[in-house]
């Protein structure tokens, strides 16, 4: 149904919430390929009325043009923020595919929090609905990029809570002992060493927002990986983590993933223990014990350990 | 705020905080080795307001020996939507953190049925817009508990629904929301370039006592208008408007913007040190303690 540009006159609050919202809409919609602003709105309606509708011309920009700042302000905002948290997933499947697969996620689950680092926080859900996105990509691999960069963006930005030592461990009762990981960690089961083609030279700062109306990416090319990486299928375990203040991704066998889950549910620090000494039941019991001893220490060490709390987050 | 008293109470602030520059992430190593002496960092408040992480961690390194003022994009005060009260309760906590006598975030709205474009949209300048956005800078400001300075933006777009002016329409809104202005010299600038209106006629009409914090940055002029993109030194036109401003009203707080392309911590600090020459010209023609 066309828009009453009449309705649009700012005069109450009813009239500025549809102005609003048509504004919105014509700078969500996403650029042609040429990164200009498209000829026809999604209903159908010519963007070039609408804006005429909207904007007064400038003695050198016409209404249209004019728009077209806010779209492309918009646009060239929205890829460089999901090129920099999700720059794995972008190699993965490539520049132009990502491309199209943000446009269709931004359409989906749009922004809905001031923050610009919770606007992929989606995006796995994404993946797993729509795995037309990825190409020759498997969906597995993807799934397992965004899980990888998700945590590594939690291991910046979730707090540290104050760490239990291994005193604290040994003087209580394993029993009724329950313990927490910081919220900073992320343990997770992957598929493919995605890890690796990660780590070829990309960076993450984790930080986005400025009041910088614009991103030029023409300014700003996107680094390439410095090699080509084929991606292994290889189940594994990692705990992301942050050390130091810095991000860090370790490695783990399956017996201490489960260990550390078990812990990470609410499960006793006795039940936990079980299962992995039952977890390694082909090795001597007593090597068990002790390789659980020390890892135990390390993660104390680390700080992994905090008291336990419902819902850390 | 008791209005007789506004003037006073802003011009103090620039006893305290003079000349800052926006905290940037390329120079934190650099601030937290060498500890140079700034008088104060401004922040972007959303990159402070998380769950306690890293950002957090640094924020607290740089309160030991600096003072900071937290710089909104994320409030909307535009927007029809209401506040996002969990918004407001995570930057009270940053205030509380930081001790900031003032805080400040823009008059735009850029959000709206809670979708959120991430951007600083203009005001359509009409009465309605004018006090849905003044009821909502009010109730920030009581929430917060401390004053409201509201940035005008930089703008490519005006819209035909408006009724009055920029000026007219800052006005209104600071007055009916009795909050301060932080007052853009470049956007300013910007805008009376893209727009064709005079930059002094907007002096003339703003309560300049309202005027609680100074923003200065680098702008790009593109074939067919200004782009607003801290990228680069301050121009020499803005700086001229600045000491006009300083001229017409004094001093305040005023804060270098520096985004991208950012060089060495001393060239941007060397760049904001510029606006002395115009606070020293007003401070040798003013009696003692200046105009407020």
């Amino acid at each position: 149904m066309p828009i009453n540009l009449q309705s649009l006159e700012a005069e109450n609050p009813e009239s500025l919430r549809k102005l609003q919202r048509l504004v919105l809409s014509l700078i969500r919609r996403p650029l042609n390929s040429k990164d200009r602003i498209r000829k026809m709105a999604e209903d159908g309606q010519p963007i070039e009325v609408l804006a005429q509708g909207i904007f007064e011309p400038s003695q050198t920009m016409t209404s249209l043009e004019r728009l077209e700042v806010y779209n492309q302000q918009y646009w060239f905002k929205m890829l460089e923020a999901f090129y920099q948290d999700f720059s794995g997933l972008s190699y993965l499947i490539g520049k132009r595919r990502f491309r199209k697969l943000v446009e269709a996620y931004l359409e989906k689950y749009p922004p809905r929090s001031a923050r610009l680092g919770d606007i992929g926080s989606e995006l796995e859900a994404f993946l797993r609905e729509n795995p037309d996105f990825l190409g020759a990509t498997t969906q597995e691999a993807a799934i397992d990029m965004v899980r990888l960069e998700r945590a590594l963006f939690r291991a910046f930005d979730a707090p540290d809570y104050p760490t239990i030592s291994s005193k604290d461990i040994i003087e209580a009762k394993p029993e009724a002992l329950r313990i927490g990981l910081q919220p900073h960690i992320s343990l997770l089961e992957l598929q493919y060493a995605i890890e690796d083609f990660l780590l070829s030279g990309l960076e993450k700062s984790g930080m986005g927002t400025s009041e910088m109306g614009i991103v030029d990416r023409r300014k700003q090319p996107l680094k390439k990986p410095k090699r080509f990486f084929a991606l292994k299928r290889q189940k594994h375990w990692v705990v992301v983590h942050r050390f130091r203040n810095v991000p860090y991704i370790k490695l783990v066998e399956s017996p201490v993933f489960r260990f550390l889950s078990l812990l990470e549910k609410g499960h006793t620090l006795y039940e936990a223990c079980e299962a992995f000494l039952t977890g390694n039941d082909k090795r001597e019991e007593n090597f068990s014990e002790l390789q659980l001893l020390q890892w135990t220490q390390e993660f104390t060490v680390l700080g992994w350990f905090c008291r336990y709390r419902e819902n850390v987050l | 705020m008791h209005k007789e008293s506004i003037s006073l109470k802003f011009s103090k602030f620039f006893e305290a905080y003079g000349i800052g520059i926006g905290l940037r992430i390329p120079h934190y190593q650099h601030i937290l080795e060498k500890k140079p002496g700034v008088s104060w960092f401004e922040i972007i408040s959303e990159n402070f307001m998380g769950n306690g992480g890293k950002p957090e961690i640094l924020l607290d390194k740089i309160l030991e020996s600096y003072k900071v003022v937290p710089h909104g994009v994320g409030l909307y005060f535009g927007s029809v939507d209401p506040l996002d009260r969990e918004h407001l309760k995570r930057l009270k906590k940053l205030i509380q953190k930081t001790k900031t006598p003032w805080v400040s975030d823009h008059l735009a709205w850029g959000s709206v049925d809670g979708t959120y474009v991430h951007d600083l949209l203009p005001m359509p300048y009409t009465l309605a817009a004018a006090k849905l956005t003044a009821q909502k800078i009010k109730e920030a400001q009581d929430f917060l508990e401390v004053p409201i300075g509201v940035e005008n933006i930089s703008s490519y777009a005006q819209y035909r629904s408006s009724k009055m002016t920029e000026w007219e329409f800052l006005t209104e809104v600071v007055e009916t929301a009795d909050c301060g202005i932080l007052l853009d010299v470049n956007n300013l600038y910007v805008n009376s370039q893209n727009h064709g209106f005079d930059p002094l006629a907007y002096l003339d009409y703003i309560p300049l006592k309202r005027v609680i914090q100074f923003h200065i940055a680098g702008h790009s002029r593109l074939p067919k208008y200004i782009l607003d993109t801290h990228d680069q030194p301050v121009s020499l036109a803005v700086w001229r408007l600045y000491g006009e401003v300083i001229r017409r009203g004094g001093p305040r707080p005023t804060l270098l913007e520096w985004d991208d392309a950012i060089p060495s911590f001393e060239e941007v600090y060397q760049e904001a040190l510029k606006a002395k020459a115009f606070i020293d010209a007003y401070q040798s023609t003013e009696p003692r303690g200046g105009k407020s």
